[in-house]
């Protein structure tokens, strides 16, 4: 293999795969960074066999080749080049050379024909989706995802298609995130869902920033693909069930207040430096005309909110977790947050007071 | 000041409390009256009929018609006991158990011992449907004292300006260490109660028992230095089984691990604690030993939640290779469970 390419065009590419190499190392060949020279470019994969990514970027190939490199180190390296030019090519069978100006650099390499098979995208059909539209669903949900280990089949996003619309949701058994959109065409492999892991979730999110316009998704064995012109994205789907989230977000309510979110943000934030470090723990209460927010800590003091709101009625207590308010309430964008309630051990439902298709279900905390 | 709790004729009482039926009845808890066993623990009702500790239960049934004969049941007495410490540790921390049927605890500075001791006594009563006794004074003997002469289902509190007077009348075999051959040596030189005991020189004193002299008079004088010395609370709890016949199937090891699961449920309930960390341990044929961890953000101690946990461990440990002999389940990393100071987080699913 004998190469040259863009140092800006490499560094991208091998910038995109930092995020998906396995760091830990079980098996070093997943920490490398397979590069495939064709006569019509070059191809970079990375997989950690959870997520992979297979991206396509302009070189000139002088001989057909592929070799693998540790995929931290060649990142550093490149980074620190100053040329616009790097030449890669192999030496022997072990070793590849780099050169770049006036550097010239050996790396050990591991065979190519040990790097696992990415999943293809041969036979899949794929829906177009606009990336921003897929980055808003991902912003409203991927938060409230589990990364308790022992609850593994919560430790991604929930995607499906019902009634026409796309919807993703997202839980850790305590808070729940949900957004449903019209996708521009029905996304119908999705009818039965799919759950897919919080970091392939993350990699998406971040193609989804990278791309102008639409990426195309599609459901290969197993995986969930996502495709741009130049870059393939594989995940591995969670193979586990995910719990019936319809069932637990409240159909109806006894209490409604509007809330600037702004506002409430602020004071929530304040009150969470106060709070109890183990629960994250703060009260709410409604009184006439206010929303009353404190929170305690035997080893800190206390501070106590207060946000001037629409409200009449009987006095009415709960507390929730610092943490879990914050992210719901940072998932929207809206100047106004309608916040639903029933009773002090049910979940309250916050969403923006103009769109009923983003909720975020929060379940109370019990003193 | 200290107070020593104390369930009399515990072995029977237990019985009694599991068994209503029993509750009046004279009932003596020992060992096969086929094999010459003997009385271990007689109810009140078997005591006033003439039925001793340590008469064997052929005479204790001659002695007291009518007398229901219970085999002992060490594991059950050990879980009560268990249970009646976890509930006291709701009131401090500061315990140390004293055999099965006893256990000084230290109340809390602001409070009352007088109350606190009417108040576990009456928890007693109500949760296990055992009569405690509770002595308060200012030592470990002198509640333990106090607690013996408190009579039924009470309470009697000795303050230290009152132990002489309380200790004056007691027979000097009611000392801790002082048996009865020690008693008679003592009766012989006039001896016989703890006062007698406090006013005779030391030097006439060793003449008669030797160097046990001053510990004995010291506790005739109420001087009992011994500190408290609070048991560890729990740091772990496990369960582990043996299979009859190995197994790889994981099905047959998950069914397993359940049953462990619930055990462990069971004893964090009674400690009120529930775990961060959860540990399987398997042991295969070939006698290789494998352990996997996980530790989670949020205690749990549910049979559920642990047996989802030992599962998630039952992938990782490499189980379906081999055939299994040996499976332990271990909770550990234990908070205080529901309390009062970190609100508990509900739960949609």
């Amino acid at each position: 293999m004998k190469l040259t390419i863009d140092r800006e065009e490499l560094l991208r590419g091998l910038g995109r795969i930092q995020a998906v190499v396995e760091r830990r190392g079980a098996l070093p060949i997943l920490s490398n960074v397979l590069i495939d020279a064709r006569s019509d470019g070059l191809a970079m994969s990375a997989t950690d066999l959870e997520v992979g990514v297979v991206s396509e970027h302009a070189a000139q190939v002088e001989e057909v080749g592929a070799i693998t490199l540790g995929a931290r180190k060649l990142h550093d390296l490149v980074r620190e080049f100053e040329d616009p030019e790097v030449r890669i090519r192999t030496e022997d069978s072990a070793r590849v050379g780099i050169e770049c100006g006036s550097s010239r650099i050996q790396l050990l390499s591991i065979s190519p024909e040990e790097y696992p098979t990415l999943p293809s995208a041969e036979g899949v059909e794929f829906v177009e989706i606009e990336a921003s539209l897929l980055g808003e669903m991902i912003d409203a949900t991927l938060y409230a995802a589990s990364n308790d280990e022992a609850r593994y089949n919560l430790n991604g996003v929930y995607m499906e298609l019902s009634e026409g619309k796309l919807v993703l949701v997202a839980t850790n058994g305590h808070r729940l995130a949900k957004i449903e959109r019209t996708p521009p065409a029905p996304v119908s492999f999705l009818e039965k869902g799919i759950t897919v892991p919080r970091k392939g979730v993350a990699e998406i999110r971040k193609l989804c920033d990278e791309t102008e316009g639409s990426v195309e998704i599609g459901l290969g064995e197993g995986f969930l693909l996502v495709r741009t012109d130049r870059l393939v994205l594989s995940c591995r789907l969670i193979d586990g069930d995910f719990p019936d989230y319809r069932q637990v977000i409240p159909s109806g309510h006894r209490i409604r207040i509007m809330v600037d979110r702004e506002r409430l943000v602020h004071a929530v934030r304040r009150l969470s430096i106060l709070a109890h470090e183990r629960s994250g723990g703060f009260k709410m209460a409604l009184e006439d005309g206010s929303l009353l927010l404190s929170a305690s800590n035997a080893d800190l003091g206390e501070g106590n909110e207060e946000i001037p709101i629409d409200y009449t009625g009987d006095r009415f207590e709960t507390g929730f977790n610092a943490r879990y308010v914050l992210d719901a309430l940072s998932s929207v964008v809206a100047k106004e947050i309608a916040i639903e309630l029933s009773d002090d051990l049910s979940a309250a439902k916050l969403r923006p007071a103009d769109d009923p298709d983003q909720v975020g279900i929060i379940m109370p905390m019990r003193a | 000041m200290l107070i020593f709790i104390h369930v009399p004729r515990f072995y029977a009482a237990v019985e009694q409390a599991d068994e209503p039926r029993l509750r009046d009845l004279p009932v003596a808890v020992g060992g096969d009256p086929g094999k010459g066993g003997s009385v271990i623990s007689a109810s009140a009702e078997a005591a006033a009929a003439g039925v001793d500790p340590g008469m064997t239960l052929a005479d204790a049934s001659r002695v007291c018609p009518g007398l229901e004969l219970r085999a002992t049941r060490l594991p059950r007495y050990r879980e009560v006991s268990a249970e009646i410490h976890a509930t006291l540790r709701s009131v401090t921390e500061r315990m140390e158990p004293r055999a099965l049927d006893g256990v000084y605890i230290e109340p809390p500075r602001s409070s009352e011992p007088i109350e606190i001791a009417a108040v576990v006594c009456v928890r007693l009563q109500a949760e296990f449907s055992l009569r405690a006794v509770a002595g308060i004074g200012p030592s470990k003997f002198v509640a333990w004292l106090a607690a013996c002469h408190a009579g039924p289902g009470g309470v009697k509190q000795v303050k230290p300006p009152e132990v002489p007077r309380f200790l004056r009348d007691l027979p000097v075999t009611e000392i801790w260490g002082l048996g009865p051959a020690t008693a008679a040596r003592l009766a012989s030189s006039g001896i016989s109660t703890m006062g007698e005991l406090r006013d005779c020189p030391l030097d006439e004193l060793r003449e008669a028992v030797g160097r046990q002299a001053a510990p004995f008079r010291e506790f005739a004088r109420g001087e009992d230095h011994e500190p408290l010395r609070p048991s560890t609370p729990v740091k772990s709890v496990s369960r582990e089984k043996t299979l009859d016949e190995p197994t790889g199937d994981l099905r047959a090891l998950g069914e397993h691990l359940l049953e462990l699961s619930g055990g462990l449920e069971e004893r964090l309930n009674r400690e009120r604690r529930s775990a961060l960390t959860v540990t399987l341990g398997v042991r295969f044929v070939d006698g290789d030993d494998r352990t996997r961890t996980l530790t989670r953000r949020e205690a749990i101690s549910s049979q559920n939640e642990l047996h989802e946990v030992a599962l998630e461990l039952l992938g990782r440990v490499g189980a379906g290779e081999r055939d299994v002999r040996a499976v332990r389940l271990r909770a550990a990393n234990l908070t205080r469970a529901g309390s009062e100071t970190a609100p508990r987080q509900l739960r949609l699913f």
